[in-house]
């Protein structure tokens, strides 16, 4: 039987070979991208193109990211924490709790407001961008922190996931054991929902984080000052600034570069890929959850 | 809420960002800019590019009673931030430094309200000093900013191979076309300079007088890409491109960067800075020293002078908005005209005693195999005016249409129709009557 399932057939052998094609199609340019920075841009233009470089040059880009503008790279770097964790609490949070309150009540026009919560979904985020930021404008809080965490509490993705949750994953008798037992709402919510949802939350955290973390275009229109930018705007503003990805710019003698680039690139991915390794255990529960009833 | 993620947005900027500022200017009533006095103490908020940052700060150094706040940022969102600033009614950058030299026209329209006249700002001396290459900042009559560096076009050649070929660099444009075929027929692979880039307009078509951009008075602007001006620039560079001496593709891709590298490039017609950054660098074509020269500009058939076009040249604005308005112009006049800052800058200075500084610097570069700076000085005086800032841009049409067409196998004359009706709409979307 053993020597059955291990036995190489043709179909067996293409496959295998589909798989590797996909694999290396993957692979190959994350790997290019980790190996571009330990290059020099002329190494990089003219080199073998899967070749390392040395840990000088590595040193040497992220040197001269760390020199602009005196080390900003790294007031980014705290500013992306702050927006990405701030608005995780928030969008978390107002998801999870929304989604439970649609999910176990009867709340009057709880049919609309689903309804609303799945056209939140459909509209492209660009289009909220004006009314956002004229919002933000009328209370007097456009380049700050919160005019990035705040509209981070709309998050309907979040609160339809968690209302999906709720609704088929968690039997109605407990909530009413705990009512028996005489919890109120909130200790119901607290003492039974919450502890039921660490997969949920750990979804959403997720999904939240990323999404927070890359987001561009909110910070871009709300954030005018260099100091406050995050990662994506302010590598972005690096970027656009420099000859490195388009040389029509011009001359210029800054050291940042296509390998700086590259760096610039990693730095912004990491800790996503961090992020990722710790959910991951959340992740597939919380995806698998609700996928089958007992 | 969750918005787009960084290169799916990096992408749909420009878009999005224009419609922005539409929607902005529909529902704003533009920012009051005031009449309040100029208050010397006042703190100055400083917008640059990177390049230009540590000047900025020799500056604070120099000047430590100046409050200054010196900031990099994002020069693609430009336009839009400033209007957004219009409708919070603050946060304008004092001084600006703008790479983008056309959006002059934008800023100092009632449409961007930002620019300040300088006219009274900067001493007329130091106008003086500057020459024609203020040209451009001046709109209806005011001195709208200060040119900081020129990107006048030269025409650089490999000199070493013109000689083991035996061929004269060429003096007018039916010279370089006569050449071209030559070296078409004699040294096939080797290349007399590029078309598959929107830097085609800046070596050819604004050289030539080609009236794309032609200001003939306030809100009115000439574009016809049948006059004889541009239709000499497509029966120049057509059949040469048919040949393959002119190349299809645009100065920074592979394939030409290859022939660099391979030592192909017989001449090029291009930006006074092609020789230290497209030439000269490793991951460039990596030219040897001693090789490389630096001619005047050919002359179009029928013109006195060698006119230049203007790859760039980024320039210093002061906002209307600023309540230190003469602490801003100062910095921005010190900034374009002190010899110190302008002797280490990396590209041409406009202000003419700044560029004696800077050339003084360059004359004796091994790299080059005769001094470029004559070439350089000639044409800094001769930047075609026909061609004027607008507050619409040309690159974006020339490069969805005679680029385009150039690129998928066909000729320049081929997409100067497309061209002609998308400037003509363009031109109109911001306001010019079109003659």
């Amino acid at each position: 039987m053993s020597s059955h399932r291990h036995r190489v057939t043709p179909l067996r052998a293409l496959k295998g070979l589909v798989l590797l094609g996909f694999a290396v199609f993957c692979v190959v340019p994350l790997v290019w991208l980790l190996l571009a920075p330990t290059k020099t841009d002329a190494e990089l233009v003219s080199g073998a193109t899967m070749s390392f470089g040395s840990f000088d040059q590595l040193a040497a880009a992220a040197r001269h990211l760390m020199d602009y503008n005196d080390g900003v790279l790294v007031q980014w770097a705290w500013n992306s924490v702050l927006y990405a964790v701030g608005s995780l609490v928030l969008s978390v949070g107002s998801s999870v709790l929304a989604g439970y309150a649609l999910a176990v009540t009867h709340l009057p026009g709880r049919r609309l407001l689903l309804v609303l919560t799945l056209v939140g979904m459909l509209v492209p985020p660009t289009a909220l961008v004006l009314p956002l930021f004229l919002e933000i404008n009328a209370v007097q809080l456009t380049n700050t922190a919160l005019s990035v965490i705040l509209p981070a509490a709309f998050y309907p993705f979040g609160t339809y996931l968690a209302f999906i949750y709720f609704s088929t994953s968690m039997p109605v008798e407990l909530l009413e054991a705990g009512r028996l037992d005489g919890l109120s709402e909130a200790g119901l919510f607290w003492h039974v929902a919450r502890p039921l949802a660490t997969p949920l939350m750990g979804l959403l955290a997720f999904f939240s984080f990323v999404a927070n973390w890359n987001n561009y275009f909110l910070p871009y229109v709300m954030l005018s000052e260099e100091a406050k930018y995050n990662l994506p705007v302010g590598l972005g503003a690096v970027i656009s600034g420099t000859p490195a990805l388009n040389p029509a710019n011009g001359g210029s003698f800054l050291p940042i570069t296509r390998p700086e680039v590259a760096l610039a690139g990693l730095i912004i991915v990491l800790p996503i890929a961090v992020v990722f390794v710790f959910c991951q255990r959340y992740l597939v529960r919380g995806i698998l959850s609700g996928a089958t009833k007992g | 809420m969750k918005l787009p993620a960084f290169p799916a947005a990096r992408r749909a900027v420009p878009a999005v960002a224009a419609g922005l500022a539409l929607a902005l200017t529909a529902c704003s009533g533009g920012a009051s800019t005031g009449a309040a006095a100029d208050d010397p103490n006042a703190p100055l908020l400083v917008w640059t590019d990177s390049t230009r940052q540590p000047a900025f700060e020799a500056y604070q150094k120099a000047n430590p009673d100046v409050k200054m706040k010196i900031e990099t940022y994002d020069s693609a969102a430009l336009l839009t931030k400033i209007q957004l600033f219009n409708r919070t009614g603050k946060g304008w950058p004092d001084v600006l430094f703008d790479a983008v030299p056309n959006e002059v026209a934008s800023l100092s329209s009632k449409l961007f309200d930002y620019a300040q006249p300088l006219n009274d700002l900067v001493p007329a001396d130091v106008q003086k000093n500057f020459g024609t290459a203020n040209a451009g900042c001046t709109i209806d009559g005011q001195l709208y900013c200060l040119k900081n560096d020129l990107a006048q076009s030269v025409l650089w050649y490999d000199k070493t191979l013109m000689g083991e070929f035996g061929y004269e660099v060429p003096k007018t444009w039916d010279e370089y076309a006569a050449l071209g075929q030559k070296v078409a027929a004699e040294h096939p692979g080797y290349i007399i300079g590029t078309a598959g880039f929107k830097f085609v307009y800046y070596d050819f078509f604004w050289s030539s007088g080609c009236p794309l951009q032609t200001v003939t008075g306030p809100q009115q602007v000439k574009i016809d890409t049948k006059d004889p001006k541009c239709t000499r620039v497509t029966n120049l560079l057509d059949p040469l491109i048919e040949k393959g001496v002119v190349s299809r593709s645009g100065p920074f891709d592979a394939d030409v960067v290859k022939l660099g590298k391979e030592k192909k490039i017989l001449m090029m017609p291009g930006a006074s800075w092609y020789g230290d950054f497209v030439f000269k660098p490793e991951s460039s074509y990596a030219l040897p020293q001693g090789r490389l020269a630096a001619a005047p500009y050919p002359t179009w058939s029928g013109e006195s002078k060698a006119w230049s076009g203007a790859t760039g040249g980024g320039i210093f604005l002061v906002s209307k908005h600023s309540k230190n308005k003469k602490g801003a112009a100062a910095i921005a006049q010190w900034m374009a005209t002190d010899p110190g800052v302008q002797a280490e800058a990396p590209t041409y200075p406009a202000y003419g005693p700044a560029a004696e500084a800077w050339a003084a610097k360059r004359a004796d570069d091994p790299f080059y195999a005769e001094n470029p700076i004559p070439a350089l000085k000639a044409q800094a005086d001769l930047i075609n005016p026909a061609e004027s800032n607008t507050a619409y841009g040309v690159e974006d049409a020339i490069t969805g249409t005679v680029v385009a067409k150039v690129r998928a196998g066909g000729t320049l004359a081929d997409g100067m129709e497309d061209l002609q009706a998308q400037l003509t709409q363009l031109a109109q979307s911001v306001g010019y009557a079109v003659n």
